[in-house]
């Protein structure tokens, strides 16, 4: 059945749909990927290039649906382009030999490959690479080889990756229900070293499958979740497993390059677009839940951008959107819009705007503070509650309807922020609020293993809570926010993609975590101070 | 003959509905009983032990217990009342659970005045104004914006509340006790307040 259901998806797909699974193929066959067309690193006529595993260039161009004389006469120039036009990159000689491959999921006609053939002769007087082909079945049973052990056949596991697909594709994925599916294909027994890396592989393929509804959508957002939480189980499969970095490294390569296309194609969106309306019954609370999900993660992408490469220039629009839309269109729905709003204050900041950036900041304790005290009515809901639950509290059935009260008394995020103000030495600011501060009881949740805090819900680990002392000392406040030592994080965390893991897990954000956000441009105390 | 076995049509997404419902007003019902009414529920989301910290400084450390409580419908009824049925239940489940909950707060208590020593020990008297302003001068006392004391709770057995009446008419028939425990009564009230006050005055930042 499974067979049935790839080769469904497989030929419903455009080649953007069976892009990373086919790279993943060539990397579980040991080739070295060195370029995906998404992220404008290839051109001529090449959507991927790599080197197989003798170290010979290859260059793959990606077609979707059936090539018969019609279609061949339409791309016959991209095709000479391939052939004809050298690789370009810096680790591929110009002048070396090398492959030459296109690739469709639907059918090469018989005479077309016939001719195909015969065109290769004249090729190889002209010097020039043979044109190799990979059609559907081809693809089919190449895809298969490489998953079919791992892929769901429990009716449980069935049942989810069917919901999953149901989805029309515009709202955003349900991410429990996701990592759920993922982890019934990466999180089993002990595996040894190749059983994982084609889980890995596996898992990719079948992330890519029940993306296809967002992906036909072009819901950036829903995309860039979707790969968030495949990227974090995977790290966490790594962490669980100590697995040797050449059994991940090019597969989460390729997944973090699909997370910043997606990025960069809704910078590209919402900077062409002259109202952020989306169909009827807009306006109000989706209007503004919209506005702070899509400024959040793009200035979450500019500041990842900018902690992997010190030459990037952070865009300037996006900072002027968070100053345009901060607080008139901005929403706080709950703390699971937390992050969001860190990373908005971070890029003020990257901009020396530290009144905007600090303000930011403030409001959300002030909202916390007023909202959250004990027997309030519209308290915050805690991070585990997403932007729809709450969205759906006030404008969904009634049965949808939260008590609000039971989240009044406490935190999750309260300590985060007062942290956030301590590591910017802003006693004045945290003096004005500490009075009503101190009300708040705050909570955390450690997991344990700490690795498991990659997961999206945890069966062990331990919940905490505790208050600000009274008087508390300001000293100790700044020793706990500046200490190193005592962070229980796995080492795979302390890198860039950390922005993204925030924004996407809001329960995940505590002080530790909130400690490595702050911490990313220093990577050598990371290094050394994480297990 | 074959043997079958299968399911006929069913209504799962209306049942979840109700299941939601019955939650809900076994929730409510439970919350009318005024010690329940009084505590402050956190939701734990994940993991398997929790570690909490009170505004002195106590910590306890500890594992979830699981509290359940059983109710029976016959075949018959179920099918000629349906979910009525069910609802017709809530009132008996929401005194059992709250007795298996209040069993449990009264057990936990036990064990942190234990750690704590924050017991009065009655040594098998009757309770007392005597032993109620004992127990009012160990227990910290909060404030209203008005100054007003928020008083805690004396939780009483049922049992024992008709001959408590009693014995607190016979001191109220004295007028010398009355005076000296009003007396001492707003005593430890004064000297509560300025125990909140300086609490209050500690919710600052120091160096």
């Amino acid at each position: 059945m499974i067979e049935r259901a790839i080769e469904n998806w497989l030929t419903s797909t455009n080649e953007r749909g069976y892009e990373i699974p086919f790279c993943q193929y060539l990397i579980s066959e040991g080739y070295t990927i060195l370029g995906i067309s998404f992220h404008g690193q290839v051109e001529q006529g090449k959507d991927i290039i790599a080197l197989n595993k003798n170290g010979t260039p290859c260059a793959f161009q990606l077609k979707s649906g059936n090539i018969n004389q019609r279609v061949w006469n339409n791309i016959k120039s991209e095709i000479d382009d391939l052939l004809e036009m050298p690789i370009k990159h810096p680790k591929v000689d110009k002048q070396s030999k090398r492959e030459c491959f296109l690739v469709t999921n639907g059918i090469i006609n018989d005479k077309l490959k016939k001719d195909i053939v015969d065109r290769n002769v004249g090729l190889r007087k002209r010097k020039l690479p043979d044109l190799k082909i990979y059609d559907g079945p081809e693809l089919l049973s190449k895809f298969i080889r490489v998953n079919g052990t791992f892929l769901p056949t429990k009716p449980p596991d069935l049942k989810v990756f069917l919901e999953l697909l149901m989805s029309d594709g515009h709202e955003l994925p349900d991410k429990r229900l996701l990592s759920r599916f993922l982890e019934s294909v990466l999180f089993t027994k002990r595996e040894t070293e190749p059983q994982l890396r084609r889980k890995i592989a596996s898992s990719i393929l079948l992330n890519q499958y029940v993306m296809e509804p967002y992906e036909s959508q072009k819901n950036h957002i829903a995309l860039i979740e979707g790969w968030v939480i495949l990227y974090s189980l995977v790290l966490g499969v790594v962490e669980k497993f100590q697995l040797a970095e050449r059994n991940w490294a090019q597969s989460l390569k390729i997944v973090l390059d699909k997370i910043n296309y997606q990025l960069s194609a809704l910078k590209e969106e919402f900077f062409s677009r002259t109202d952020y309306l989306e169909g009827t019954w807009d306006g109000a609370l989706f209007y503004k839940s919209r506005l702070t999900t899509v400024i959040g993660w793009l200035a979450a992408f500019e500041l990842c951008m900018k902690s992997t490469d010190a030459n990037y220039t952070i865009d300037r629009r996006v900072y002027d959107s968070v100053k345009k839309f901060y607080g008139s269109e901005t929403w706080f729905w709950g703390e699971s819009a937390t992050p969001l709003f860190i990373m908005m204050s971070k890029l003020a900041i990257a901009f020396g705007d530290t009144f905007l950036s600090n303000k930011i900041i403030c409001d959300l304790i002030i909202d916390i503070v007023f909202k959250n005290g004990l027997q309030e009515e519209s308290a915050l809901p805690a991070p585990y509650y997403s932007v729809k639950q709450i969205i759906n509290h006030f404008y969904g059935p009634t049965d949808e309807k939260m008590d609000l009260s039971s989240f009044s008394g406490e935190s999750y995020h309260l300590a985060v922020l007062v942290d956030i103000l301590v590591r910017r030495n802003r006693r004045d600011l945290l003096n004005e609020v500490w009075k009503g501060l101190t009300n708040i009881y705050n909570s955390e949740f450690m997991p344990k293993p700490s690795w498991a805090i990659l997961r999206w819900q945890c069966d062990e680990g331990e919940s905490m809570g505790f208050p600000f002392k009274k008087p508390q000392s300001w000293k100790e406040l700044q020793k706990d926010a500046w200490d190193m030592n005592n962070l229980d994080l796995p080492k795979s965390l302390a890198n860039p993609f950390c922005y993204y893991f925030l924004v996407c897990y809001p329960h995940r954000l505590n002080r530790h975590t909130g400690k490595l956000l702050d911490s990313l441009l220093n990577k050598k105390v990371l290094a050394t101070k994480l297990q | 003959m074959w043997k079958v076995s299968g399911v006929l049509p069913d209504y799962p997404e209306t049942k979840r509905h109700l299941q939601k419902e019955f939650t809900a007003a076994i929730k409510k019902e439970t919350r009318k009983d005024p010690v329940i009414s009084m505590i402050h529920f956190r939701e734990s989301y994940e993991g398997d032990s929790f570690r909490f910290t009170t505004e002195d400084g106590f910590s306890q450390k500890g594992t979830y217990e699981e509290i359940s409580t059983k109710f029976e419908i016959t075949k018959d009824e179920v099918v000629k009342r349906g979910p009525e049925a069910y609802f017709s239940r809530v009132q008996k489940i929401a005194e059992e659970w709250v007795g298996l909950q209040s069993r449990l707060l009264f057990q936990k208590m036990d064990e942190v005045t234990e750690i704590t020593g924050n017991i009065v020990d009655a040594k098998s008297k009757p309770l007392s104004p005597e032993l109620i302003l004992a127990a009012l001068d160990k227990v910290a006392i909060s404030f209203d914006e008005f100054g007003n004391a928020i008083l805690p709770a004396l939780v009483v057995h049922p049992d024992k509340l008709e001959g408590m009446k009693k014995e607190f008419q016979k001191y109220e028939s004295d007028p010398l006790f009355t005076v000296k425990y009003k007396l001492k009564y707003k005593l430890i009230i004064d000297k509560k307040r300025q125990e909140w006050l300086d609490r209050e005055s500690d919710r600052k930042l120091v160096d």
